[in-house]
């Protein structure tokens, strides 16, 4: 039997159903909430402080930025894709680029792919300084926070120099980037990677062997290898759960094969799990920086005709091409019909973010409130790109 | 003759010069308990102002940032322009608020932490009221503010102002029992109820040079209370009732201006007088050697204090609910029996 309980401060709202002892209470988490990391709405169907039901909804932030593709040459769905992960800019720039390159069989230059790398594995950082500390802030701790977003202004600052930018890059073309690095920018990136670097271990040391950070992160969220292979989730939250799946491996692009990098994974699949692999990857991505570094090539960072304003007159051949890059959040790949025109007929992403949010119902039900706001906080989504 | 009576001499004379009547001494008892209350209010509500300028302060410094610095000396009077713009704030009242129990709660949160000061020994001779049962004082008006936290909960009509107030409200049953029983242990050492007695019996040298303070014998007790102490005013480990992350900002989500003001104040002077109450019945309260006065003794070690808990709150994440509760109820409980079976030890054979 359902019955209605009217829970009353002053003929309130509230309503309770449910049998006996059991009551139950609808919760909406966000679009405004400090933890929901950006305008995600979760419904949360309670008992108690449990959850029964999680349901995210999502759409708060979305600007149709497939049907914006069809509208405009091909280049100039480069600057949009910055907005979609708007944390990892380079990377929606990358996917981009590569479905682009494959569809049009472009040659990429060497120096190009290099300068690729170091800026990637750059973002790749900042994105990460940025999980550290809000995956902090969610779980109360206030000073990593600052830490974290001291370390990753280094890193902006770098790619500021770099590209001119410091969120929306639109840093890669077709066949390569837009500029060469200034004058003496590789040193500052070495000396920048070992300062980060030795922060990096003040940040290990502050988080990772923090008794009551493990108390709140391990067994929670806990997730199979199955079922993350199952609901298509990719990056950290696939590596936690014990499966060795990278795209700069298994399906390398650039000059990734001559890289030298392990892919971390974790065996446990819970938030402790996600965090470790996140935090871990950092090292490797200062390994790949200064490989990268040592090998940088000279040479054009353009390929032949696709320099300058040739650029948006581009007609890629009559077909189709899904170009795919391991992204630090995720795999992003981006999929291209052309019908030999100027202008796209078909751009259809698919986001990292969005892929491993459907996971969020599995990790949280039967868990409380707090353990929510983590293991949302460990799958490290960014809004910008579920909604697109 | 005590106090009152010289200062009702005093008025006396005073008057005697002017050629007014002799008034009568309640008179005098009545101006001075306005005064006293006052300047209670008054010391209580500034420090508690001014420890918001030093937290911010230190929690800059630990995030290598450098806080608020441009009011006042250093940024001291930060918190009179704070308190400023809060006063001025728009005094919100949502609309289906409980409007009593919203008006009322924060101020069943703010007069008991500041009327606990009370009995609070700042020296051998400052002391606002030296109650003869006050450590009893103290630990029953402290109580309150979760009475307070629960109304606001209740009254804001907010779902996550009610999951704060709960949650505050179960914390709080989960440390107040060890809080009091190492308190008693205190007592039973102390052999008197006065805070005063406290500090008098932490006096004195172990071999010379070892001070006999309460938290070398009461080692568990003393950190039975600082735990308890974190738990109590709600920072970081254990501000459940708050958590700022999960329930937005828990149990003062839907206040505004002044009324969010004193749920601030009240915290930071909470704070305060803890860790004032912890040095107090551990830490020898305003016993020292005596190259510097009794009052410099207790700030500072006050102070001493105050810096350890900011530390804490700057650096450690949040426990889960369920986890603090597990703590307290199945590790603090009983530990804290213990320790109270270890002061009753002590006072059998005669060490106290």
């Amino acid at each position: 039997m359902q019955e209605q309980v009217k829970v009353a401060a002053r003929g309130t709202t509230w309503t309770l159903e449910g049998e006996g002892r059991e009551r139950f209470m609808d919760l909406n988490m966000g679009p405004q909430h400090p933890s929901t990391h950006g305008v995600l709405r979760l419904k949360l169907h309670l008992n108690g402080e449990v959850v029964e039901r999680c349901e995210p909804v999502l759409g708060y932030l979305h600007r149709a930025k497939e049907k914006i593709a069809e509208k405009g040459q091909w280049i100039k769905f480069m600057p949009i894709t910055d907005r979609m992960d708007y944390i990892a800019g380079i990377y929606n720039n990358w996917g981009y680029a590569r479905a682009m390159e494959e569809l049009h069989e472009i040659e990429v230059p060497e120096r190009a792919e290099y300068l690729r790398v170091v800026s990637g594995e750059l973002q790749r950082l900042a994105s990460h300084y940025l999980f550290l500390g809000t995956f902090g802030l969610d779980l109360g701790m206030i000073t990593p926070f600052f830490y974290s977003f001291g370390d990753r202004e280094k890193v902006l600052g770098l790619i500021e120099e770099l590209t001119g930018a410091r969120l929306t890059i639109t840093y890669f073309r077709f066949g390569g980037v837009k500029w060469d690095a200034p004058e003496g920018w590789f040193d500052r990136v070495e000396s920048t990677v070992d300062e980060l670097e030795a922060h990096h271990k003040e940040m290990w040391d502050l988080l990772v062997e923090n008794d009551i950070l493990n108390m709140r992160l391990r067994g929670v969220g806990v997730m199979t290898e199955e079922e993350a292979v199952s609901l298509g989730c990719t990056g950290p939250v696939l590596r936690a759960t014990g499966k060795e799946y990278d795209i700069r491996k298994d399906d390398p692009y650039g000059v990734y094969p001559r890289m030298r990098f392990d892919v971390p994974t974790e065996t446990t699949g819970d938030c402790y799990g996600r965090f470790m692999v996140r935090i871990r990857e950092m090292k490797e991505s200062f390994k790949i920086i200064r490989q990268a570094l040592r090998e940088m090539p000279d040479g054009p960072i353009i390929a032949k005709g696709f320099d300058g304003s040739k650029i948006i007159r581009t007609k890629p051949p009559n077909k189709e091409s899904y170009g795919r890059v391991e992204t630090p959040k995720g795999e992003l790949g981006f999929w291209l019909v052309s019908d030999n025109s100027m202008k796209p007929y078909r751009v259809k992403a698919r986001g990292h973010s969005f892929s491993n949010l459907h996971c969020l119902p599995l990790l949280v039900e039967g868990s409380t409130i707090a353990d929510t706001v983590v293991s949302l906080a460990s799958l490290d989504i960014v809004l910008g790109d579920i909604d697109r | 003759m005590t106090f009152i009576d010289q200062l009702h001499s005093f008025l006396g004379d005073v008057a005697a010069q002017f050629g007014l009547p002799e008034m009568p001494l309640i008179v005098t008892k009545l101006v001075w308990w306005l005064v006293a209350s006052v300047l209670l209010f008054t010391v209580a509500l500034t420090i508690g102002g001014l420890f918001t300028w030093v937290f911010r302060r230190l929690f800059a410094f630990f995030g290598l940032r450098k806080g608020p610095n441009r009011v006042g000396p250093e940024g001291m009077l930060q918190f009179l322009a704070d308190g400023i713009k809060l006063l001025t704030k728009e005094d919100l009242l949502p609309s289906k608020a409980d409007k009593w129990t919203y008006r009322l709660a924060p101020y069943v949160v703010v007069v008991p932490f500041v009327l606990a000061w009370a009995p609070l020994p700042w020296s051998d001779v400052i002391i606002f009221s030296n109650l003869a049962y006050g450590v009893v004082f103290i630990l029953a008006v402290s109580a309150l503010p979760p009475l307070g936290e629960l109304m606001a909960a209740w009254g804001s009509n907010n779902k996550y102002s009610m999951y704060g107030g709960i949650r505050a409200a179960a914390l709080d049953f989960s440390y107040e029992i060890p809080l009091v029983i190492s308190a008693a242990s205190i007592v039973l050492l102390v052999g008197g109820l006065d805070t005063q007695g406290a500090v008098m019996a932490q006096q004195g040298y172990w071999f010379g040079f070892i001070p006999k303070w309460f938290v070398f014998p009461q080692i568990i007790g003393a950190f039975i209370f600082f735990v308890s102490l974190l738990a109590k005013t709600g920072i970081i480990p254990t501000d459940l009732g708050e958590s700022e992350s999960e329930l937005i900002s828990g149990l003062t989500t839907e206040y505004s201006g002044m009324r969010f003001g004193f749920f601030f104040v009240a915290m930071f002077s909470g704070i305060f007088f803890l860790s004032a109450l912890t040095v107090t019945f551990f830490f020898g309260g305003w016993t020292g050697p005596g190259f510097l006065p009794p009052l410099v003794w207790f700030l500072l070690k006050t102070f001493g204090l105050v810096f350890l808990v900011f530390w804490i709150w700057v650096t450690l994440p949040r426990f889960r609910v369920d986890q603090f509760l597990n703590y307290a109820w199945k590790t603090l409980f009983p530990l804290s029996i213990l320790n109270l079976v270890i002061a009753v030890a002590l006072k059998v054979w005669g060490v106290y």
